[in-house]
């Protein structure tokens, strides 16, 4: 019902988003670090609806195999069964499975992992309510909670999604945007002081003319979204100072 | 952590203490660590709690759907646990991980239910049509054993405090049920009957409550019991792997009751203050 | 623990949640959250300095509506209620209501929510209107919570009382706002709470210039019933009550009831059937009588009930028309001829096979439009003696009922054509209630009737907007751009030329063709490159797409893009550069065997615009040696043989009349003197028709072979057995086998069919052979499942078949040209063309677009035909042939104007029908008149201004030879 809605938004050019908001603008953002007292850096990220807690785990021991050269990461991404409004099985999730995937990778880049060799670093993020970008999310808790548990990393890292509805490019989708029918989806994580990609996973299809707007505007909200994070880390030093 | 190792004479200093009512981090034995809560954490859920004591968080989250009742029981509605620790917890927990102690809780919490009279606010429709409520316990942190089943009880307890289910007509015109369209008409539980945990765990020569790790670690054995909002026992279970004396159980009891039911009021106050705000 | 303030960066305000529990589909109870926020940058549409710079072009002024109305004399500005702009869109959209207005987003929504179509009128009112939309659901100081016990309709009215108070606040005392409700009671809580506020009625009487607003006002039901007491003070149900949409819904679900389209008879306005699924299988139900249609308008989605099997009835084989209906003047209302229906149950006795019947049950939605057609005329002595404003009105098309409008301006209006909307259908009111929307001309006038053609047949045909005309190129100034020429095939030195019809100005298609030696033919086929004019959604793509076809009336024609394009440049103008897409075949110059096919993006510079005459005169003419002749030789042989090849595969020769063409002669001594000119059909015709034949073909299958999820195909179901029954009882009473097996058959047996002594005899039975084809329809291949039996063109005997030939005129051609330019590497698809469901949709829209515009155009030559006769001023005595034998009237075919008049028998005693052998007898004289027989026919133009409808002329028709003497006296004009 909602996606016919948003769809038929074309017909009324209104400059507001169907919850309120300007195509350009990111959700209200909220974000702890060290929520955890067991794990050794966590942090709590809520984007509009959808929250995720992190955890970080390490530099410790591997279980398995480990590296000479650098430390592993292992991330692992999950969606809580009572995330989304219906009850949701927790079982072979290939989404989840992918979005772990593209975790380690960003996230293998982004931390100094020369400098733990022979060692492994946890990374679990648990996504208790789901009300889109939830990857874009992920990636911004967990770089917090890695920087709460003090493991060097290049940069901030900061992630933010945008798509592209009624022919005109929008910042950080939420869950209805994101289920109306054919809406293309661009996430993009980066190392915001270097204008380094980390990551980029889109879906839907965008079109190349598009590409470029989809774009910026997924870099613009990454920008939104760092300011709020480096604020939460200084406030955070400064409560730790006191 | 879930598996912390001490040395005897650590052990030692400890039970001594809890022999002279005088616990490690200050308590006495049958003090309890503070606790948070916060309700309606999860827009998503009918109702939601999480609740959280030094280095134990727990999250419950409620869910609703409408099934058939079982045919013993037609005017009574139904309630599934689903009980998961996160690897947040440890990065034991990762996977399936943690499986075992899950199953254990959830049979105790399903045990514990059983004859709930919560069971019978939850019919729409007699013979036909009941709520079936999902109530799953996420585990994010994870402390001493013996406390998390205590906190998990809570959450749960608090969650359905917190559950709001839209009201539901039978038309009988169409046969078939038909939700309010008032966003506000909304049914609420009545969870006074819903039961809570108190574990007691025999350290030395003792019983404490809400033992943490360390004491987790030197303790003997534990037992869990469910207990209703008037003191009465309904259901418990031994845990760990020593052997316990009958006799002291006996006396037990009353005390078990008396924490049990402070906690009862705990929670009624504490989820008020959270409806009133 | 986790929460706290949120740290923002570009909201003033935090994220806010509203949830609701919803049923779903499937009867799950799911609980859905929504995030809101709420914002203090909304501007107000007027010149303020607090407010931020609007983004939106509408600007409303702070005189505005002085002056105009005599309850509030100032400057004000009106917010319409929703219930204003569920009932009343009429008055607002019309011209003399002002042009200003506000607009809340809450109420929009709410409308959006419940009735989709008057939402997207009031997208177009928007359009045409200065009319501001206040986002105040999104406005911190307008938006307000749901309270607990509150309706939804309370919840709206709170909502827009609250974005008027501050409205009112914002701008000062100066400018007046105004709420504008539909009913008293809602007036008063508006008040109470310290608005100003006015009923719309009220609003509009008092209005300087209120004559024609006030016939549009709806009444509320309960004002109306004032006025109307004293009539209907004896009210008694006429109509069974509707059943609830939620019984009906379970009633189906359970397989009681069925939802269908209501289709009303063509023939007779008294019965109407429905398509439903029963059992697995396609039925037809019959609903017949007042009581059984129970209120169903033509078009309605409706839920039926089938009657019990011994209820079931034949179709009647009458064709009812208004004027046998007489009126019943003490009772104002019109009784239905009771005798006939009696007369009908009685031969149904006899009827053979018996139809489903069935009731209508229950509305499921309505799908009233706005209606074309005359006021009934009154009796002029009760006119005189008191002031009636009640009045009925017909309306053109047969399938709906008569509707009872109030007017104050009957005088004005009853010689006029007027259009008007049905509101409601009580149960005690035996016609349907509704109100006037605008007077379109006067009845006869030809540009009035061209228009209600055009409005009857849902044709977009306003001018094209400013938006639209701004996409285009000045056709002065405009050259092929350098960067194109260079990516573009140049085919500047062939010998192209088009051939057309005398006078098309929009050449869509051009062709060439080279000897390349060693037995082998370059041919090329040149399509105007539309698609580099019209971007995929600009504003003249979505116009073009609605339209979907240009619609081709007689004297006129409706463009699909505006004619800077489709006349300047887009047509392939002779000795003018333009830009093409081509198709390149390699044949074999024996067999026309194609070798080769390339498809390029081209430029090209036709050497010769030519008529299908001029291009058969230079092949004919032996002198003639030039480029483009040769070429055109080589073309017409090698059409012959590719036409040999297709009808040797079994396609079909699917007859209509030749096409004939009106021309206005004189027009300035008298207005509508017309003459008839057949068009000649020539060689070169079907050797342009052969190659645009290839050239769809060839693309369909590239477009199928690299793009299989996204192909805009066309197909042509093949018709089962059953169809044809009609055809082939006809052909038998000749002495003539249909083999309707497959393709090849049938039409070897429809060139058998021939009569030396009926020269049209063949003609007729392939047009005969047309009715009993379904219709070819678009489609797109993703959603086409089993494609060896599902693409099939079956009267062109290709198994895929597509339109790429006509992008100046046809829609689908255009999308076809943009899939193929991705196909060929040379531009990003559109993305709306990466979806199958996207391209369905649109299949649909052009599907029906064509469907109308089809309709359109026969009606056109049939309003022709009928100004052609009156021109005449005399009857006209016409050859023609029967068509068909009903029971109670011969269809005849006239060749000479292409026209099918149909001949009622008087009296039914004096003819005895045999449906077996496809004749009639008519007793007084012993005739037999059989299917396919000559006759010679008078035809005449009559008043049939009978007691209601007044200036309504038709074509009379008469039976000379044989002479059937007839009581009905023409008038000559």
């Amino acid at each position: 019902m909602e996606s016919r809605i948003l769809l038929e938004s074309t017909s009324v050019k209104t400059p507001f988003r169907i919850d309120g908001r300007k195509p350009h603008e990111v959700r209200s953002l909220t974000c702890r670090l060290g929520v955890f007292q067991q794990a050794d850096g966590s942090s709590y990220v809520k984007l509009g609806n959808t929250q995720v807690l992190a955890t970080v785990y390490g530099p410790h021991d591997t279980r398995g195999k480990s590296n000479p050269e650098k430390s592993i990461i292992n991330c692992k991404f999950r969606l809580s069964t009572f995330s989304k409004s219906t009850r949701r099985n927790l079982h072979r999730d290939i989404r989840s499975i992918e979005i772990s995937n593209n975790l380690t990778q960003v996230f293998d880049s982004a931390i100094l992992t020369e400098l733990y060799p022979h060692s492994q670093i946890d990374i679990y993020l648990e996504v208790v309510q789901s009300d889109g970008s939830d990857y874009a999310a992920c990636i911004n808790a967990a770089s917090l909670a890695i920087i709460d548990a003090g493991i060097p990393i290049k940069d901030v890292v900061c992630a933010c999604s945008a798509g592209f509805i009624d022919n005109q490019p929008i910042t950080d989708i939420n869950a209805v945007e994101e289920s109306s029918n054919g809406t293309p989806i661009l996430t993009i994580g980066m190392l915001p002081k270097d204008k380094q990609i980390l990551s980029m996973e889109s879906s839907g299809g965008i079109h190349l003319d598009n590409l470029n707007d989809v774009m910026d505007a997924a870099i613009e909200g990454c920008k939104s979204v760092l300011f709020i994070m480096k604020q939460t880390i200084l406030n955070h030093i400064q409560e730790l100072k006191d | 952590m879930a598996e912390l190792k001490l040395s005897e004479g650590e052990k030692c200093y400890l039970i001594n203490g809890i022999n002279d009512n005088f616990r490690i981090d200050g308590r006495s034995c049958w003090d309890r660590r503070e606790i948070e809560l916060e309700n309606n954490l999860l827009p998503s859920c009918v109702g939601s709690a999480l609740i959280r004591s030094v280095n134990c968080s727990v999250i419950a989250g409620v869910k609703m759907s409408l099934v058939s009742p079982d045919s013993g029981r037609p005017g009574k509605g139904k309630i599934e646990f689903f009980a998961d620790i996160s690897a947040n917890a440890d990065p034991l927990f990762e996977g399936r991980g943690g499986q075992e102690m899950t199953v254990e809780l959830v049979r105790f919490f399903e045990d514990s239910f059983k004859d709930c009279s919560l069971l019978d606010c939850l019919t729409v429709v007699e013979g036909k049509q009941v709520w079936c409520l999902s109530i799953d316990i996420l585990i994010l942190e994870i402390g001493a054993r013996a406390s998390l089943y205590d906190l998990c009880s809570i959450a749960v307890k608090a969650a359905l405090y917190d559950t709001r289910l839209p009201k539901v007509y039978f038309n009988p015109d169409i046969m078939d049920i038909e939700i309010s369209e008032d966003p506000f008409d909304l049914m609420q539980l009545d969870v006074s009957k819903v039961p809570i945990f108190v574990t007691v765990t025999r350290i030395g020569n003792n019983y404490t409550i809400d033992p943490t790790q360390e004491e987790e670690a030197s303790s003997i054995a534990s037992l869990l019991f469910s207990v209703d909002n008037c003191g009465t026992l309904l259901h418990s279970k031994k845990l760990g792997h020593g052997s316990l004396h009958c006799y002291p159980i006996k006396e037990l009891i009353p005390k078990i009751s008396e924490v049990a039911l402070e906690l009862h009021n705990f929670i009624d106050d504490q989820c008020k203050s959270f409806t009133s705000r | 623990m986790f929460s706290g303030e949120p740290l923002t960066s570009s909201m003033t305000k935090a994220g806010n949640v509203r949830s609701f529990y919803l049923k779903t589909k499937r009867g799950a109870i799911v609980k859905i959250v929504r995030e809101y926020y709420l914002r203090n940058d909304i501007p107000c549409g007027l010149e303020c300095s607090t407010c931020p710079i609007t983004d939106c072009s509408t600007k409303l002024s702070r005189k505005s509506r002085a002056q105009i109305n005599k309850l509030i004399p100032k400057a004000h500005l009106i917010v319409p209620d929703v219930n204003v702009l569920n009932n009343q869109l009429d008055v607002i959209e019309s011209s003399t209501f002002g042009d200003e207005l506000i607009l809340l987003k809450t109420d929009l929504n709410e409308i959006r929510s419940t009735n989709l179509s008057l939402f997207k009128r009031l997208m177009d009112v928007k359009g045409k209107k200065n009319i501001f939309l206040f986002e105040n659901q999104f406005n911190e100081h307008t938006y307000v919570e749901r309270l607990p016990k509150e309706t939804r309709e309370q919840y709206i009215f709170r909502l827009a009382i609250s974005a008027i108070k501050w409205y009112q606040n914002h701008i000062g005392k100066k400018l007046q706002i105004v709420l504008l409700v539909n009913d008293s009671s809602t007036k008063a809580k508006a008040t109470a709470e310290g608005l100003t506020c006015f009923t719309l009625v009220e609003y509009v009487e008092n209005l300087h210039d209120n004559v024609e607003l006030l016939d549009k006002v709806v009444r509320p039901p309960d004002e109306k019933m004032e006025v109307d007491q004293a009539i209907e003070k004896a009210a008694k149900f006429l109509y069974p009550e509707h059943l609830p949409l939620a019984i009906i819904q379970k009633g189906i679900k359970e397989g009681k009831y069925y939802q269908a389209k209501f289709a009303t008879n063509r023939d007779n306005y008294l019965e109407g059937s429905v398509h439903i699924t029963m059992n697995g299988e396609a039925v037809r139900v019959l609903i017949s009588g007042r009581e059984n249609m129970n209120r169903a308008v033509n078009d309605d989605i409706v839920a039926i009930e089938i009657a019990p099997k011994e209820e079931w009835k034949s179709k009647s084989d009458f064709v009812l028309t208004a004027d046998l209906i007489t009126e019943d003047k003490d009772e104002k209302e019109l009784e239905e001829p009771s005798e006939l229906e009696n007369k009908k149950d009685k031969k149904s006795e006899e009827g053979v096979i018996k139809r489903p019947t069935g009731k209508v049950v229950g509305i499921i939605k309505r799908n009233w439009r706005q209606y074309c057609g005359i006021i009934r005329e009154r009796d002029a002595c009760i006119m005189k003696n008191t002031i009636i404003t009640s009045h009925f009105f017909v309306p053109i098309d047969k399938r709906i009922p008569m509707i009872r409008i109030e007017t104050r301006q009957y005088d004005s209006l009853k010689s006029q054509r007027i259009l008007v909307a049905i509101d409601n259908w009580p149960r005690d009111s035996k016609f349907p209630r509704g109100h006037y929307v605008r007077a379109l001309g006067p009845i006869g006038d030809k540009a009035t009737e061209n228009e209600i053609l055009l409005l009857e047949h849902d044709i977009p045909h306003l001018q094209f907007t400013k938006s639209v005309m701004n996409c285009l190129p000045d056709p002065d100034k405009w050259s092929i751009p350098p960067e194109e020429l260079s990516k573009r095939l140049d085919f500047r030195d062939k010998p192209i030329c088009s051939v057309d019809p005398p006078g098309c100005t929009d050449i869509d298609d051009a062709l060439h063709c080279i000897d390349l030696g060693n037995g082998t033919y370059e041919v090329g086929v040149h399509i105007a490159d539309v698609s580099a004019f019209v971007k995929p959604n600009t504003p003249l793509d979505q116009e073009a797409a609605n339209r979907s076809t240009t619609v081709y009336l007689v004297d006129n024609r409706i463009d699909m893009i505006p004619t800077v394009l489709s006349s300047n440049l887009c047509s392939l103008m002779e000795n003018r550069e333009r830009q093409t897409f081509s198709v390149i075949w390699k044949l074999n110059a024996k067999t026309a065997e194609v070798i080769d096919t390339r498809f390029a993006k081209s430029v090209i510079k036709s050497r010769a615009a030519l008529t299908y005459a001029e291009a058969q005169l230079r092949i004919d003419s032996k002198d003639s040696k030039d480029d483009v002749t040769q070429g055109l030789r080589r073309l017409n042989a090698l059409a012959k043989k590719l036409k040999k090849k297709r009808i040797d595969k079994g396609a079909l020769v699917l007859a209509s009349l030749g096409e004939i063409k009106f021309i206005e002669v004189d027009s300035e001594t008298a207005d509508n003197v017309t003459k008839i000119e057949s068009k000649q059909l020539q060689d070169t015709n079907s050797m342009v028709e052969e190659f645009m034949l290839l050239a769809n073909i060839s693309v369909a299958e590239k477009l199928y072979q690299e793009v299989p999820q996204l192909a805009l195909l066309r197909h042509h179901p093949k018709p089962s057995a059953a169809n044809f029954d009609e055809l082939v009882q006809a052909c038998k009473s000749h002495g003539f086998d249909i083999d309707v097996q497959d393709g090849k058959s049938l039409a070897k047996s429809l060139d058998g069919a021939k009569d030396p002594k009926n020269s049209y005899l063949n003609l007729m039975i392939r047009m005969i052979t047309t009715r009993c084809m379904t219709q070819a329809q678009y489609f797109c291949s993703g959603k086409m499942a089993d494609p060896e039996n599902n693409f099939l063109h079956f009267g062109l005997a290709t198994p895929i078949y597509t339109h790429f030939t006509s992008p100046i005129r046809r829609y689908a051609d255009l999308i076809v040209h943009r899939l193929l330019s991705h196909v060929i590497g040379d531009t990003n698809l559109d993305p709306v063309l990466t979806s199958s469901e996207k391209i369905q949709t649109l299949c649909e829209n052009i599907n029906y677009r064509h469907h109308q515009a089809q309709l359109a155009s026969r009606a056109s030559i049939k309003l022709h035909t009928l100004i052609y006769i009156k021109s005449v001023k005399k009857p006209l005595t016409e050859e023609g042939y029967i068509l068909f034998v009903r029971k109670n009237a011969l269809q005849i075919l006239v060749p000479r104007l292409a026209f099918e008049a149909t001949y009622f028998f008087e009296s039914l005693t004096d003819w005895e029908y045999d449906g077996l052998t496809c004749t009639v007898k008519y007793l007084k004289k012993d005739i037999t008149l059989r299917q396919f027989d000559p006759v010679k026919i008078k035809l005449s133009l009559i008043d049939k201004s009978t007691e209601f409808r007044k200036g309504v002329e038709v074509i009379d028709v008469q039976l000379i030879k044989p002479l059937i003497e007839s009581n009905v006296k023409a008038i000559s004009t």
